[in-house]
């Protein structure tokens, strides 16, 4: 099926009005349709298209590649589909000015040339290909800046090509009627589709919450009861950049939760309010006049809306293009923003806390643990301490009884992994010391809440900054004392030392492909976006032009004697002939005439059946006109072809007005 | 069990494809692809717009399915079905519809429906793995005949139409036609209202055929026992029929002397009597499964030659076995040469310990047979011991074996025919 003229490149023009890509798409629009402007034509051979389809697989593959290691997964998958077409502009351009009315199936893949076929399918690049224009306008996701302009531009593309395809012969009201039924059911669904998803998103948290290395601020499974050692990844997770001096270690927070149910730690308080811009990219956390120390983080969300890494009592975030940033009472800020890379600037006060007053859940005990923590503070004495010295006992406890260990081993039946912690093992991992931690300061009658999130240590002398690795993820309390949330971190400072010990040689390997990601994903965020379409415009018509010169030397001698017979015009002589236009208008009206008979056969035949509307005579003296413009070497005269187009047009009208009144009168 | 459940699982599979093949138009299969690729694309609507179009193209396809129902197909068909075609040719065949509606029809897409060529289970686990690319490749062998769909572009009312099917014979043997599909496209030309019409016909494939260089059978005649039933008259008679070039064997008192000074070549009187040329063509039809490719070319070359080999002036006997020793005869009154190639279309490859079958069949009528043509497909024990004993009756032979690589061993008078290098071997003869 050849595409309609103009439709590819209305297509194209269409994808670049959804991405603002205009000068790449009225390129390549040009480039395609241009050869319809022309009869000149290049002949190509089945591996020549082969050919070309191994150059789109090879470029589609490495730009795939390269998109990956640039921005991850989803947004890859969008510019590679968006850029896709561009990509298969070698194999659409051969066809467009190539002599093949269509083209194996198996050049597209070589495991399909393997194959043996009896019939290869054979198909038009043009509509696949239209298709994959369309696509790609469709992962331009304009829809909030042009609202349901895709989708109209998509109706009216899909109903051309439709149009231009019909069957014959179909009831002709059926058409529209059928196409509008369509039209209005499709944007129905679509919106009922993007409804259903917005509801889950806003009722079904966990569920797109869940799995992987995102922080939700809802909950936090921990791994308390865990039996065996634990093996945190070396996988870097945020790089710190402190644009002064900094603190070490430095906690930087990413979610707190105030009721412990299981082994989980639960966000009783939910609801997240919106934190109000103070400018383009800034966002005001507390009401402080800045703070004194900031710094930069870079931190990548794979799957976008982020919960941020915030150091205690930081006061404004910076440079950060979030769509909006919403924290909740407990401290998690969260932004709304695409997946990827993305950077910050914190300015933060070590002294000052912006968090809200402690509520009744701050001192809330699981009942499960209630008998164990309320023994250990009796033989601490807390009871009777004030908070200060309440917390100084704790951490001295922990400090000089217990020890750090990755590894779990089996414990006595009807205990549960705390009450064993605190009782008989004495050693555990950063979840067991903060979770006892909280629960001690909860019965000493100190508000305290359970934070998450990294502690940041090492610094790596090749990126100039701090990383942060996935094992560097912790677990501390805050507890509430002299009316401000203090930080409390009771594990064992050698836990570090600890977690480092499982480092293999491969880590330093995975550190410096970690860096090389980064470095390149920084550069390509800091080229202009319009450099990056010139760069890859200009690399890919250099590529084109290689390409198509490979392609077209010495072609072109076989060219100018193929040309003349596939150009619609000169396929043979006479081809033009409005006669044709009678046959296909008779053949509508289902009398088809087969290819084993002759046309004056075939009218003769028509003529003793008695067609409504048709005017015998001049179809007779059409068709001896029609025999002549065809077979006579001396051709006809000017006036003998003008007589030949007027006979055609007034019996192919002829039979139109018949088939109008027949339609008129079976209605009434 | 795991193949009794991948069997199922790939039969469904290919049923399904099969039957939206045969409902969906070009243009709904790639409505259909476009749905998987734009749902698969669009799965989260806040990323990209491809939802829209998996939404659009959705309902597209409903409303299109929607209309089926109401789309009759008012037509008859009738095969006009040539008597027998050859393996690897194309060829075509009229059929003539008839719209017995009062309006006139649009668009018919004639499908043919064909016997099912998917392989039973027993031979789908001859496969080393249960894969649906085995499966495929089995039924690809399977297949007798490729007919591809064909639009009529419409018939008016009550009136008749023809249409034209371009086929193409994959292998010889019995192409079953069970019946006929006929479809009406939806307005939109996305899926078809179909409807089946039996029609349950066969058409012959021959074998395929290779060109022969010119051959000169050796041998003398041979008197024919009982004989004289194949003659048109009975008894000693030596009625006199005509000249005709003198060939080895003939008697010298047969030599038509005026004749033989006129043309400068001898030339005998012929009579009608009962010596006569009779050749044997022996075709090899046991061997086991692997040897199936050797086998086919066999049938061919047994093919060529029967159909080459001039009868004008002789006898030749097909011999092989079928489920019984077959003998075919062609020649002076006898079968046409088509018959003999209509016989080798049936050839079966037979358990290789039947072989002896063959021999029998032979050697009962090692008598009468001037010279002997032997296609094998082996070269064991008992093929070398029956050329040896015709070889022993003074029997003249040309012998060739099918085999994918020739024998060490092989004797100076053997050709070895290579599959798919049939061709070449044979001019070599």
């Amino acid at each position: 099926m050849k595409t309609p003229v103009l439709f590819l490149g209305a297509v194209i023009l269409f994808w670049g009005a959804q991405t603002g890509q205009w000068m790449v798409a009225v390129a390549a629009a040009l480039a395609i349709e241009g050869a319809r402007a022309t009869t000149r034509r290049w002949e190509f051979s089945t591996s020549d298209f082969s050919r070309a389809a191994d150059v789109c697989t090879v470029v589609v593959l490495a730009v795939g590649v390269v998109l990956y290691f640039s921005f991850g997964n989803p947004a890859a998958i969008k510019f590679l589909f968006q850029w896709l077409a561009v990509m298969l502009l070698p194999l659409a351009l051969l066809q467009a000015w190539g002599t093949a009315a269509d083209i194996e199936l198996s050049v597209l893949a070589r495991s399909l040339r393997r194959v043996r076929n009896i019939r290869p399918t054979r198909f038009n690049v043009g509509y696949p290909y239209a298709a994959v224009w369309m696509l790609g306008a469709s992962a331009a996701n304009a829809v909030n800046s042009s609202g349901p302009v895709f989708y109209a531009g998509l109706v009216t593309l899909a109903a051309w090509a439709l149009w231009s395809n019909r069957p014959r012969g179909s009831l002709p009201l059926a058409w529209p009627v059928l196409l509008g039924v369509a039209v209005f059911a499709g944007y129905a669904g679509h919106v009922g589709l993007n409804t259903l998803q917005l509801w889950l998103e806003g009722n079904v948290p966990e569920w797109l919450a869940g799995g992987g290395e995102r922080t939700d601020p809802y909950e936090s499974r921990t791994d308390l009861g865990r039996i065996g050692e634990i093996k945190g990844s070396s996988a870097i997770v945020l790089r710190v950049r402190p644009e002064g001096g900094m603190a070490r270690p430095l906690l930087l927070h990413r979610a707190s939760y105030d009721d412990y149910v299981g082994s989980s730690w639960v966000a009783r308080s939910r609801a997240f309010a919106v934190i109000p811009r103070s400018g383009a990219a800034s966002w005001r956390l507390q009401d402080a006049p800045g703070g004194t120390s900031g710094i930069v983080i870079d931190d990548n969300a794979p799957r976008g809306n982020p919960v941020l890494s915030l150091p205690s009592g930081a006061t404004r975030i910076d440079g950060l293009s979030a769509v909006e940033l919403r924290h909740n009472p407990l401290g998690a800020v969260q932004a709304e923003l695409g997946p990827g890379p993305f950077r910050y600037i914190v300015r933060y006060e070590t002294q000052r806390d912006g968090q809200g007053a402690p509520g009744e859940m701050d001192l809330r005990l699981p009942r499960v643990e209630v008998r164990v923590i309320e023994e250990v503070a009796r033989s601490l004495g807390l009871r009777s301490l004030p908070p200060e010295e309440a917390v100084a006992r704790i951490s001295s406890h922990f400090l000089q009884e217990f020890r750090y260990a990755l590894y779990q081993p089996q414990r006595p039946a009807g205990q549960t992994a705390l009450a064993y912690f605190l009782l008989g093992s004495h050693e555990g991992h950063c979840e067991y010391f903060a979770t006892a931690t909280v629960l001690l300061l909860r019965a000493a009658g100190v508000p305290a809440r359970y934070a998450t999130g990294f502690s940041v240590q090492e610094f790596s002398a090749r990126e100039n900054a701090y990383v942060v690795r996935q094992r560097h993820a912790h677990a501390w309390a805050r507890a509430w004392v002299n009316g401000r949330w203090i930080e409390i971190d009771t594990t064992p400072p050698d836990w570090l030392v600890a977690e480092t010990a499982g480092d293999s040689a491969w880590t330093a390997l995975a550190d410096l492909w970690s860096w090389l990601r980064y470095r390149w994903g920084r550069t390509t965020e800091e080229m202009d976006r319009t450099d990056g379409a010139i760069l890859v415009t200009s690399v890919a018509l250099i590529l084109a032009a290689w390409f198509a010169w490979r392609m077209m030397r010495g072609r072109e001698g076989a060219s100018r004697k193929q040309a003349a017979p596939a150009g619609p015009r000169s396929a043979y002589p006479g081809a033009d002939s409005e006669f044709y236009a009678v046959e296909s208008r008779l053949a509508i009206l289902g009398s088809a005439r087969p290819a084993s008979e002759a046309f004056s056969e075939w009218l003769e035949r028509i003529a003793r059946g008695g067609t409504p509307g048709l005017d015998v005579e001049a179809a007779r003296e059409a068709l001896r006109l029609h025999y002549r413009y065809r077979f006579d070497p001396q051709g006809i005269a000017l006036q003998e072809r003008e007589e030949l187009r007027l006979l055609s047009a007034r019996i192919v009208a002829g039979l139109r007005e018949a088939e109008a009144a027949g339609a008129r009168s079976s209605a009434g | 069990m795991i193949w009794r459940l991948s069997y199922r699982l790939i039969r469904a599979v290919s049923t399904a494809q099969f039957l939206i093949a045969r409902r969906a138009s070009r243009a709904g299969l790639f409505v259909l692809g476009g749905m998987v690729v734009s749902a698969a694309l669009g799965i989260d609507t806040t990323q990209t717009t491809a939802y829209q179009i998996f939404a659009f193209l959705g309902a597209l396809t409903l409303v299109a399915l929607a209309t089926l129902p109401f789309i009759g197909v008012p037509v008859t068909v009738q095969r006009l079905l040539p008597r027998a075609v050859t393996a690897g040719e194309s060829f075509s065949y009229l059929v003539k519809l008839r719209n017995g509606n009062r309006s006139a029809l649009g668009d018919i897409v004639l499908l043919e429906t064909l016997a099912d060529p998917r392989p039973p289970l027993q031979v789908f686990r001859s496969l080393r793995f249960p894969t649906y690319r085995g499966f495929w490749r089995l039924t690809r062998a399977r297949q007798v005949g490729d007919i591809p769909e064909v639009t009529v572009p419409g018939i008016a009312a009550g009136a008749e139409s023809g249409a034209r099917m371009e086929a193409h014979a994959l292998r010889r043997g019995v192409l079953h036609f069970e019946g006929m599909t006929i479809g009406r496209p939806d307005p939109f030309g996305l899926f078809r209202a179909v409807t089946r019409v039996t029609a349950a016909e066969n058409l012959l494939v021959l074998p395929r055929r290779y060109p022969l260089p010119p051959l000169a059978l050796p041998g003398s005649r041979k008197y024919q026992v009982g004989g004289v039933s194949l003659a048109s008259s009975v008894g000693d008679s030596e009625e006199f029929m005509g000249l005709r070039d003198y060939r080895p064997g003939d008697p010298l008192q047969r030599v038509h002397w005026k004749s033989y000074a006129r043309a400068g070549r001898p030339v005998v009187k012929e009579y009608q009597d009962e010596f006569f040329e009779r050749h044997a063509l022996v075709l090899d039809t046991f061997g086991n499964e692997r040897a199936s490719p050797a086998f086919e070319e066999a049938v061919s070359v047994a093919a060529s030659f029967a159909y080459t080999i001039d009868t004008q002036e002789c006898l030749l006997d097909l011999l092989f076995v079928g489920d019984a020793p077959c003998a075919y005869t062609a020649g002076r009154g006898q079968l046409q040469p088509s018959a003999l190639l209509e016989a080798l279309a049936g050839a079966r490859l037979l358990p290789n310990d039947g072989f002896v079958a063959l021999r029998e069949s032979i050697m009962a009528r090692r008598a009468t047979l001037t010279s002997s043509i032997l296609v094998l497909i082996g070269w064991d024990e008992p093929r070398r011991r029956l050329v040896w004993e015709l070889r022993v009756l003074g029997l003249p032979l040309l012998v060739m074996a099918v085999l994918g690589e020739p024998p060490a061993d092989a004797p100076a008078w053997l050709h070895v025919l290579v599959p798919g290098r049939v061709r070449e071997g044979l001019a070599r003869l």
